[in-house]
């Protein structure tokens, strides 16, 4: 237990992602279609709101230090969570709750929110502990 | 068919050329069309950033491109050859009388193509060491490699295209209308990329065995490919539904039927949904690769592959299900008979223009019906010979016996376990191209619906596998002539 | 007596000319043949050198020399062989699917079979030094490349050679019936024969031109390796003169006189008599004039091999012509009766509609 909220507490997104996961399997059980697109949305767009906040302080912050190839690495991982993110949202709205394209849309619509938050716990200020795309090069 | 049959009862005749044909494609545009040009831009980017690892990974992934490309790739291209001109003779036959200055400029190409890969792959470290001049030489040769293979793709993709729609052939026979059908491009444009992001996809995969685990190189690497393949996924989903839409506009004289149609559009969602699936997938592996490329797994690599797979898998049998009931649109149906000779052979039979006839092995007379006296018997062994002989020159091309894509699969079906008589399966046989609009009319007249019948019958109590002329040989019809007669009948002709 | 099968042939007119075809045909298919030779006799010299390496190490570097050309050069032998292939198709269209279709099951085998050899030849090729711990199981892959080389051959020959006779299609079951027709045989000797002496004027061609360096490397003086490569390419060239007379003679007798094709063989025979023995002086020679005849017997085996292309091509016409006849006569008739029955059905449906 103890180990867990250490790891938990080891980096700021970690409660977070977990809560997001948390959530979106809660909106899975419930099936309700407008209810997923409406809390599913604007989980979306918060996360997405942030990620873009900080990827296009970060591309500005830069100036010409980076090219186009590194800051391409940089929008792709949230802008490319985002387009998924909004597919799965998609198919989980136009099937049924006992669909495999429902299963599928829902499991994708998980990953893709955790994904987005990473994006965006990446940008923050705080430095991230993986190597942020374009870092390495 | 006027050639012995060759007849693969278990696998299936299309089944052979099916697996060959996969297995082809997926190296084809896997690690030649998709993969020369990754490997030519990694050494381009390796040597303008001066970074020999980027070299050394471009070597490794080119070295197992050649190795399996210049085996298993040039061979199963040959294969394909090869095992269409075993089941289909008349058709690859046709194919390479109106093509055969199409293949042989493709076959110019493969040689070019081939050379170069060799030279590429042979001169890498030499021409590397001999300085910036020669280096830069070497990603020329790169990228002309790159272009070939695209090349050699581009030509049999017209050859493709033209089965499915021979558009203006047919009047006036003409080599470039065959060429500019109106599924060229859209088929083009749909492989190209598919070949793209498929070599980025296998080229992760081998980046993960070819860096070390804490390799720094391995994550930018692995970056970089992840880029490359994201640039090209999108285009495979729009040149898909570019491909997706265009299909009605070239085989509306084929979906005449509405029944037709509705299966038509049934194969085309489920082409459009894998490829969305093949494409999310490929999405989710580049954005591991680019977002955590030290989590990235090999195990999930395949998971795209396979998809990519399943998708291809489809995507040729929508091909094959357009050129439906016809192997060449409008010229020859599927069972390797002209649309001309119809009207010939259902006057005076099939097996009237049939050189040979396919002898019944022991196994295959067994289960005759009990208590035939000795004459019935022969009798009705006569007929099941001759239904068996219309079987084999108008069925077998796509069915088999017992084995895949089986005729007594369909009878069971279709009939169920009640005896298989010959009004029953005759009369439906018959009238079958109106039910199944992909299946093209029954060639021979009525004499021959009944044997074919009566051999259907026989085939629900044998169930023996149907051996081809490969294993059991042909017998020569009555008809032919002694050689030594030939004379005369040279004199006879040059009277006339 | 059995039945001679007539056919009809695709009624469809050929794509070219017929000289263009047959000159695709005959001149790519001798160069693919060369390669095949190189490739085949290339692998036969490498694992009899590679064993005579296990008492002397320097031959087994000899082995790796020799190895090292093998996987060039069969990739150009496959691809030279589908010109031909295609041109086969076209020109002898009849006889050549059904030879197909009749060894189907090996024609096709033919497939993984080339596949498993190449994959074994660059295994051998590749890991040549880390199998040294393993050399028996090294040996063994040498040994099944050698095999799978010296079986594909066979396959193609017996398909070629069933093509010519119709007659023997309706008495035809199989791969191995076809195997038992007369004249297998002695052709595959003389083709297998030729393999080593076409790769023994490779390994001339090849340590002609290495740098003194790399001589050294091998442990050989420069004149000894090709003496070696000379004694390749005369010992099998001299069994030729009896084994290719045998295969010409069992040759099935036709129907057309043969006098060209017996003619365009003598010559072959004159002039490959003058390369033997060029061959045989340069074995003889020291090393400050070994090699002085290498052009003029390369050249001579450029002629050898021309002949021999085309009095097989012109034993294959006349084997075929006569049958190509009835054919033709066929086909022609057949598509009479086709157009008359089109026509037939034509006036009916109007006659009908009228009703």
């Amino acid at each position: 237990m103890e180990r867990i909220s250490k790891w938990l507490g080891a980096r700021p997104h970690r409660p977070t992602v977990i809560n997001l996961i948390m959530l979106s399997a809660l909106l899975a059980i419930i099936s309700s279609a407008s209810l997923y697109g409406v809390i599913g949305g604007g989980a979306v767009l918060l996360a997405g709101s942030y990620f873009l906040f900080r990827v296009v302080n970060r591309t500005f912050a830069s100036g010409d230090a980076m090219n186009f190839y590194q800051i391409a690495l940089l929008w792709i991982p949230g802008v490319l969570a985002i387009c998924l993110a909004l597919v799965a949202l998609l198919l989980v709205i136009t099937n049924s709750a006992a669909s495999l394209a429902y299963a599928l849309g829902a499991f994708l619509f998980t990953a893709e929110l955790a994904m987005l938050t990473l994006a965006g716990a990446d940008l923050s200020p705080d430095p991230a502990p993986h190597p942020v795309a374009g870092g390495a090069i | 068919m006027d050639f012995p049959v060759f007849h693969l009862d278990l696998l299936g005749n299309r089944g052979l050329i099916a697996t060959i044909a996969i297995l082809h494609v997926l190296i084809n545009h896997g690690l030649a069309v998709g993969m020369m040009p990754l490997v030519a831009a990694m050494e381009w980017y390796g040597n303008k950033k001066q970074d020999p690892r980027w070299d050394r990974l471009a070597y490794k992934i080119l070295f197992f491109c050649f190795l399996i490309t210049t085996t298993v790739g040039a061979l199963t291209g040959v294969g394909i050859w090869l095992s269409v001109s075993l089941v289909n003779p008349y058709s690859i036959g046709s194919l390479i009388r109106v093509f055969f200055w199409a293949w042989f400029t493709e076959w110019l190409v493969f040689i070019t193509e081939v050379c170069l890969i060799l030279a590429y792959t042979l001169t890498w470290k030499k021409w590397s060491a001999r300085g910036p001049e020669w280096k830069a030489r070497h990603i020329k040769l790169g990228f002309a490699l790159a272009f070939f293979s695209w090349v050699t793709m581009a030509i049999i993709v017209a050859i493709l295209g033209f089965m499915m729609d021979p558009g203006n052939w047919l009047t006036d026979h003409s080599f470039w209308t065959g060429v500019l059908n109106p599924l060229y491009i859209p088929q083009l444009a749909f492989r190209t990329p598919l070949a793209a992001a498929m070599a980025g996809i296998i080229s992760m995969f081998l980046i993960l065995f070819f860096t070390g685990k804490q390799d720094a190189f391995r994550l930018e690497a692995l970056r970089a490919v992840g880029v490359w393949t994201l640039v090209f996924a999108p285009f495979v989903l729009l040149a898909g539904w570019w491909y997706y839409t265009s299909v009605p506009e070239a085989m509306k004289d084929n979906l005449a039927v509405s029944l037709a149609t509705m299966q038509f559009a049934e194969w085309q969602n489920k082409f459009l949904q894998i490829a969305v699936v093949t494409v999310i997938t490929i999405l989710l592996v580049v954005q591991v690769a680019i977002a955590r490329p030290n989590l990235l797994p090999k195990v999930a690599l395949v998971v795209p592959f396979v998809a990519i797979l399943w998708m291809t898998g489809h995507f040729e049998r929508v091909r094959e299900f357009i050129r439906k009931p016809y192997v060449i649109g409008q010229y020859m149906y599927a069972n390797g008979l002209r649309v001309g000779d119809y009207a010939l052979l259902q006057r005076d039979g099939v097996l009237a223009y049939a050189t040979y006839s396919n002898p019944l092995t022991p196994a295959e007379q067994a289960g005759l019906p009990a208590g035939l006296s000795g004459e019935q018997r022969d009798a009705l062994l006569e007929r099941i010979q001759k239904g068996k002989d219309v079987f084999m020159d108008t069925c077998s091309r796509c069915h088999t016996g017992h084995g895949m894509n089986s005729i007594t699969g369909h009878l069971k079906r279709m009939f169920g376990d009640r005896p298989w008589t010959p009004e029953l399966t005759a009369g439906y046989i018959e009238g079958m191209h109106y039910a199944q609009p992909f299946m093209p009319p029954f060639p021979g007249n009525a004499q021959e619906l009944q044997w074919l019948g009566a051999y259907l019958e026989h085939l629900q109590n044998n169930t023996a596998p149907i051996p081809g002329a490969q294993t059991a040989g042909v017998i020569v019809n009555g008809d032919a002539a002694p050689r030594t007669a030939t004379t005369d009948i040279r004199k006879e002709t040059a009277a006339r | 007596m059995t039945e001679i099968p007539v056919p009809r042939d695709i009624p469809l007119p050929l794509p070219a000319p017929e000289p263009v075809l047959i000159a695709v045909l005959v001149i790519f298919f001798l160069m693919h043949i060369v390669f095949v030779n190189f490739m085949i006799g290339g692998a036969l010299l490498t694992l009899h050198y590679e064993l005579r390496g296990l008492k002397e190490k320097r031959y087994d570097k000899l082995a790796y020399a020799i190895a090292s050309t093998i996987t060039a050069n069969k990739s150009i032998a496959v691809v030279l062989g589908i010109g031909p292939l295609l041109a086969i198709n076209t020109i002898y269209t009849v006889y050549f699917y059904t030879a197909n279709a009749l060894t189907g099951a090996f024609w096709i085998s033919i497939i993984p079979l080339v596949i498993a050899a190449f994959v074994l030849t660059y295994i051998h090729k590749y890991l040549w030094h880390q199998m040294d711990r393993v050399k028996w199981l090294h040996i063994a892959i040498a040994i099944v490349v050698c095999l799978l080389f010296l079986f594909i051959p066979l396959i193609f020959l017996t398909n070629i050679n069933l093509m010519l006779f119709p007659e023997k299609w309706g008495t035809t079951q199989g791969f191995f019936s076809a195997l038992a027709l007369p004249n297998v045989f002695p052709r595959y000797a003389h083709f297998i024969l030729a393999c080593p002496a076409m790769t023994g004027l490779l390994m001339v061609w090849l340590f002609r031109r290495r740098s003194a360096q790399e001589i050294e490397e091998t442990g050989f003086a420069r004149v000894e390796l090709m003496r070696k490569g000379y004694q390749w390419a005369f010992w099998p060239t001299s069994a030729q003169f009896l084994v290719g007379p045998l295969a010409m003679l069992t040759l099935p007798q036709v129907e057309t006189n043969l006098h060209a094709v017996w003619a365009v063989f003598g010559i072959a025979i004159l002039v490959s008599l003058g390369m033997a023995h060029l061959m045989f002086a340069e074995t003889r020679r020291p090393a400050e004039t070994i090699g002085k005849s290498f052009l003029p017997i390369c050249a001579l085996m450029l002629v050898v091999v021309s002949l021999m292309g085309v009095g097989r091509h012109l034993y294959r016409e006349a084997a075929v012509t006569p049958h190509r006849e009835l054919v033709r006569a066929k086909t022609q008739d057949y598509m009479r009766k086709v157009e008359e029955a089109n026509r037939a059905v034509a006036t009916k449906a109007p006659a009908e509609k009228t009703q």
